[in-house]
């Protein structure tokens, strides 16, 4: 138990320095973005961080809560659910999305921190489910509308209507060229972000690569299943990076992140197979939120019995 | 065997009463005391929902139907269910915890929440054959233990963030948790169907 609140204690006051990070490393996804979807993608942006900030001002001024704005979480929740939107999502939907994640997700849950779940999944989580149409709608890369036309499909939705010879080629996919959620298409621009976020020690590299072994396992061992569509495609380097890399909402240990991370690659997979969602990476990482209590738990037990045993060995030496 | 499986795993990840149903959300409240308890109560339901199941389905295929009572099946099965979930938590006490307290709670609560989820035993088991329906009896016990597990560790954050708005503390707060797990397991459960129907 002293464990974990120490852990919390330590998490809280990077808050700040931390958040600046994760806002400064999704850049290169922004310009991505920009550059594939067009400008409409930025302003989702600007309007999810703005109604972030105007829900958690309101929500502390009721409740007479400290001012937490300035940690800039909500700003970062902000970027991250409208990365995962399609770029022509409409606005007042995004808002609805932004009041779900900060009010419902973060704020009655204690705030940055302490909340049970990822806010900005929860709050795309919550619009998937209530405007499944809205989110599958998406927009044509406009880079590649010059060569062809016709209705946009994402990889993964061309893969589950069976149109395999229009899926993209792996270089496509890598460069974000395809059609998708705004920032979640250009591998190479998450990469970036992500390792500039392991370099300054903002997150721990065991997190991505479980989540991703998981993604790659799990898809080598269904027949007819390619692993590397199934990480360059649909926010798998998004999710492990940004949603699974949550200090707040995942296990503390690295064989918590470990079991944590490769789980959720595994629930990503089956949900994808089903074909009833554009991506299973939210779910799966939901899911695993909810458990994080008990893969701490475990951890700190095995922590306490390794201890123990270490401890009965000395006293055996002496 | 495979319409068994079907029928359990379906119960489980398809229609999921504890979080799609009203009367279900109850016992997941009520049971998510802690892990132990909510295994515990989740088994000790099983356990008397497939008693009450053995029972019930020879009375309701020949008993009531030889009488012209069909319309009983609820006012048999509920009863019985209920009888049962007394009975297996009072032997509970009596074996593991005799004098304590809290069995006693406890056989209150196993006793409404195998009414409850007789209640919901009763739509789903109609056609089923004899063997089916005692797999769908065990599959709401299965529906139980999932979610008050799930949600249990959703409590345990609640129960121990100072910063919580005092406004929103304990209950308002398992309420906004219980809505956001009932929301994940749907978009689980929509996934499921694919595989399971």
């Amino acid at each position: 138990m002293k464990i974990w609140k120490i852990f919390k204690t330590e998490g809280n006051r990077r808050n700040e320095k931390s958040m600046a990070l994760v806002g400064i490393s999704l850049f290169p996804a922004l310009a991505t973005g920009v550059y594939i979807f067009g400008s409409r993608g930025a302003m989702m942006t600007l309007v999810c961080v703005a109604a972030c900030i105007v829900f958690e001002a309101i929500f502390n001024a009721v409740t007479r809560h400290p001012n937490t704005l300035k940690d800039g979480s909500a700003a970062v929740t902000g970027i991250i659910l409208s990365y995962l939107l399609p770029s022509g999502f409409p606005f007042w939907m995004a808002v609805t999305g932004c009041f779900v994640s900060i009010i419902g997700a973060k704020q009655i849950f204690g705030g940055f921190g302490r909340n049970i779940l990822n806010p900005a999944a929860a709050g795309y989580a919550f619009l998937m489910l209530l405007f499944p149409g809205y989110i599958a709608h998406l927009p044509f890369p406009s880079v590649a509308a010059a060569v062809g036309g016709g209705a946009a499909a994402s990889p993964l939705q061309l893969m589950a209507a069976g149109r395999l010879e229009e899926i993209p080629s792996y270089f496509e996919m890598f460069l974000g060229f395809t059609s998708g959620s705004f920032g979640t298409v250009s591998v190479i621009a998450l990469l970036i972000g992500g390792a500039f976020l392991i370099w300054k020690k903002q997150i721990s590299p065991v997190m991505p690569l479980s989540v991703i072994c998981g993604i790659a396992v799990t898809a080598a061992l269904i027949p007819g299943q390619d692993p590397v569509f199934h990480i360059l495609t649909g926010g798998s380097v998004f999710g492990a990076i940004y949603l699974a890399g949550d200090f707040a909402t995942t296990p503390s240990g690295s064989v918590g992140k470990a079991v944590f991370g490769l789980i959720c690659g595994i629930l990503t997979v089956i949900v994808r197979m089903s074909g009833t969602y554009i991506d299973g990476m939210i779910l799966a990482v939901l899911i695993m939120n909810v458990v994080t209590p008990y893969i701490d738990a475990a951890g700190e037990k095995l922590c306490l019995k390794g201890e123990k045993q270490i401890s009965a060995a000395e006293t055996g030496k002496e | 065997m495979k319409a068994i499986i079907v029928i359990i795993v379906g119960l489980v990840l398809v229609n999921n009463i504890a979080v799609a149903g009203k009367p279900g959300v109850h016992p997941a409240f009520r049971l998510s005391a802690g892990a132990g308890i909510s295994a515990a109560a989740g088994i000790l339901i099983t356990l008397a929902m497939a008693a009450a199941a053995v029972c019930a389905w020879p009375l309701e295929k020949y008993l009531l139907p030889a009488y012209g009572t069909g319309y009983l099946r609820m006012t048999v099965f509920i009863p019985l269910a209920a009888g049962f979930g007394y009975l297996f938590s009072f032997l509970m006490g009596k074996l593991f915890s005799p004098g304590s307290r809290k069995p006693g709670r406890m056989r209150v609560m196993m006793t409404a929440d195998c009414a409850v989820a007789g209640a919901i035993y009763i739509y789903i088991s109609q056609d089923c054959s004899y063997l089916q329906s005692l797999a769908a009896a065990a599959g709401e016990g299965a529906v139980l233990i999932l979610v008050t597990i799930l949600f249990t560790a959703m409590r345990y954050s609640i129960d121990r963030t100072e910063t919580i708005p005092g406004s929103l503390r304990g209950t308002p707060a398992y309420f906004v948790a219980a809505a956001f797990l009932a929301m994940i397991l749907t978009g689980f459960s929509q996934a499921a169907a694919v595989y399971i129907l």
